[in-house]
């Protein structure tokens, strides 16, 4: 039973608050659906599935979880930072996205500063 | 002399009692032996379906109950059962989860281009025929969760990955 090959990644979903979690093994594919409470939620669960499947080649397993609305996570803006480099630490989501979600804050994306607390969208 | 006589078999009709009663408990181990037996079959091929199955036994005959991904794993949790000794028969009351619906290819193949560019993922070609998905291209390491996550998010019945991993 793939249940049994993928049960650390199972535990996990069960644990970490997925909502509508449905698990269901259907002509040799697990099939794992739900709502992560967060970004980083989801991004632990697929970690881990990368860990069981390092090059992610044995096709028998189809992860579709969404991320739940008003999940949004805020970022702070420390020296040094550019949108580009805040983007590349959310998966999926590009420097545009944040600047699209930000633009009531910032004029123009190659001016942030620090201290300023930006609103990272859900990818 | 009498009343010893009585006694007797009062002390008599006790014991017979006695015996009919233990006779009527004996039925109770053995039942709660084979419901373990059927429980550690179930274990020993697959932790996760005997965590999804309820056993009860009840002279000799094994009821389960619970609710299983598919028909295989009803019928092998049923043939699991039955071939625990002592079990007399098997009543499989097991319910199974409606199947998983599976998008059409058109609406597939839509989804995980969106899904490409939502993720920011390029060179990968997807191609969708019966539900499933082929990823063929190249594509680095760092980017292969993305491209996962495309064709995973796009009501697929099965995704295989022959991407070139650079």
């Amino acid at each position: 039973m793939l249940r049994d090959k993928y049960q650390s990644l199972i535990a996990m979903a069960e644990g970490n608050g997925v909502a509508d979690l449905n698990i269901q093994e259907q002509d040799n594919v697990l099939h794992i659906d739900g709502t992560a409470p967060s970004e980083a939620v989801k991004q632990q669960l697929w970690d881990e599935y990368n860990r069981l499947d390092p090059d992610m080649r044995s096709g028998d397993v189809v992860m579709n979880l969404e991320v739940a609305a008003g999940s949004e996570v805020f970022y702070t803006v420390v020296a040094g930072d550019s949108l580009s480099k805040i983007a590349t630490k959310y998966p999926g989501v590009t420097w545009q996205k944040i600047f699209e979600a930000n633009r009531d804050q910032i004029k123009n994306p190659d001016l942030i500063h620090p201290g300023q607390k930006l609103r990272i969208p859900t990818a | 002399m009498q009343d010893r006589k009585s006694l007797r078999s009062i002390t008599a009709a006790l014991a017979f009692c006695l015996a009919a009663l233990l006779g009527a408990c004996q039925k109770g181990p053995d039942d709660a032996a084979l419901t373990t037996s059927v429980k550690s079959q179930l274990s020993a091929q697959s932790q996760a379906l005997a965590s999804m199955v309820n056993v009860e036994t009840k002279q000799g005959v094994v009821t389960l109950t619970g609710t299983v991904d598919n028909d295989a794993a009803k019928s092998q949790a049923e043939q699991a059962a039955k071939g625990v000794a002592n079990v007399k028969s098997v009543v499989n009351n097991l319910s199974v989860k409606p199947p998983i619906v599976v998008s059409e290819d058109p609406k597939i193949k839509s989804a995980v281009e969106a899904g490409m560019t939502k993720y920011d993922v390029k060179g990968v070609t997807a191609n969708v025929a019966d539900g499933q998905v082929t990823l063929t291209g190249e594509i680095p390491r760092a980017k292969l969760q993305d491209a996962m996550k495309a064709a995973n998010e796009a009501g697929a019945k099965k995704v295989v990955n022959q991407l070139t991993i650079k």
